[in-house]
């Protein structure tokens, strides 16, 4: 079931409490996207868009990795079932390709 | 397949100044990097490593893997795995819905950054999966191919 925008509100405000935590304060990102979504079998998930200042190569892909699978938990432990699909997206690539992200299903 | 090979492909893909049709390929191409390192662990795991005399059992078990099952197990039951193996469950999870998106979604878009990324993860996750010990990959074979019920 897709979850509501309730829960992705709920989803965002927890990134928006660990996110910083979690990279050790070494991703600066500016702004938090979320919009529920599923996949072709019914599938949960979260897409998340992860705005940032900086250069891709700064990303701690060890970190990445780590980060989602442990908002997978977290999110879980609050009752929203989604997946969460991180991107990580430089601000120049949002200001460019923010307002298809949003329109996409 | 080899994984490193299909990798290396999606980076030729999403490299230069790619097209979407070329970060579709590139999505695509890592998610399937990422399939085949599973199904070869649980080939390697369950049968022993290919043989001549293994080998029809080898690729029967190879084949054997489906696509849905490739992550759910392990999102059922994250308690039995190691962080690299929940890391393993949590991508191929995404990036498979990714690439759901990458082959047949005619209005997506993806981002050069955000494809390169997700290769890389996709290549960080393989080398942690490989790296974890033959008793938790071969646990990953049986929620793998036997699924839940």
């Amino acid at each position: 079931m897709t979850v509501t925008a309730e829960q992705a509100d709920q989803a965002k405000d927890i990134i928006l409490q660990t996110l910083d935590t979690y990279h050790q304060g070494r991703l600066p990102y500016r702004q938090v996207w979320t919009k529920p979504a599923e996949d072709f079998e019914g599938v949960s998930f979260l897409d998340v868009w992860v705005i940032y200042d900086g250069l891709p190569d700064s990303l701690d892909i060890g970190m990445i990795n780590s980060y989602g699978s442990y908002l997978y938990q977290t999110l879980l432990d609050v009752g929203i079932r989604a997946i969460p699909s991180i991107s990580y997206i430089p601000q120049s690539d949002a200001d460019e390709l923010g307002q298809a992200w949003l329109m996409a299903g | 397949m080899d994984w490193m090979e299909l990798i290396r492909a999606s980076r030729l893909l999403a490299g230069g100044q790619p097209s979407q049709e070329a970060l579709r390929r590139a999505v695509s191409t890592a998610y399937y990097a990422m399939f085949h390192a599973l199904a070869t662990s649980n080939a390697d795991l369950i049968v022993g490593a290919r043989t001549q005399a293994n080998q029809s059992d080898w690729i029967a078990t190879y084949r054997s893997l489906q696509h849905f099952r490739a992550e759910n197990p392990l999102h059922g039951w994250p308690h039995l795995f190691s962080l690299p193996m929940q890391n393993f469950a949590f991508v191929i999870g995404v990036i498979k819905r990714r690439r759901e998106n990458a082959d047949y979604n005619p209005i997506a878009n993806f981002a050069q950054n955000d494809v390169i990324t997700w290769i890389d993860s996709a290549e960080r996750a393989i080398i942690e999966f490989n790296a974890a010990s033959p008793q938790e990959r071969a646990m990953v074979a049986i929620a793998t191919l036997a699924g839940r019920r």
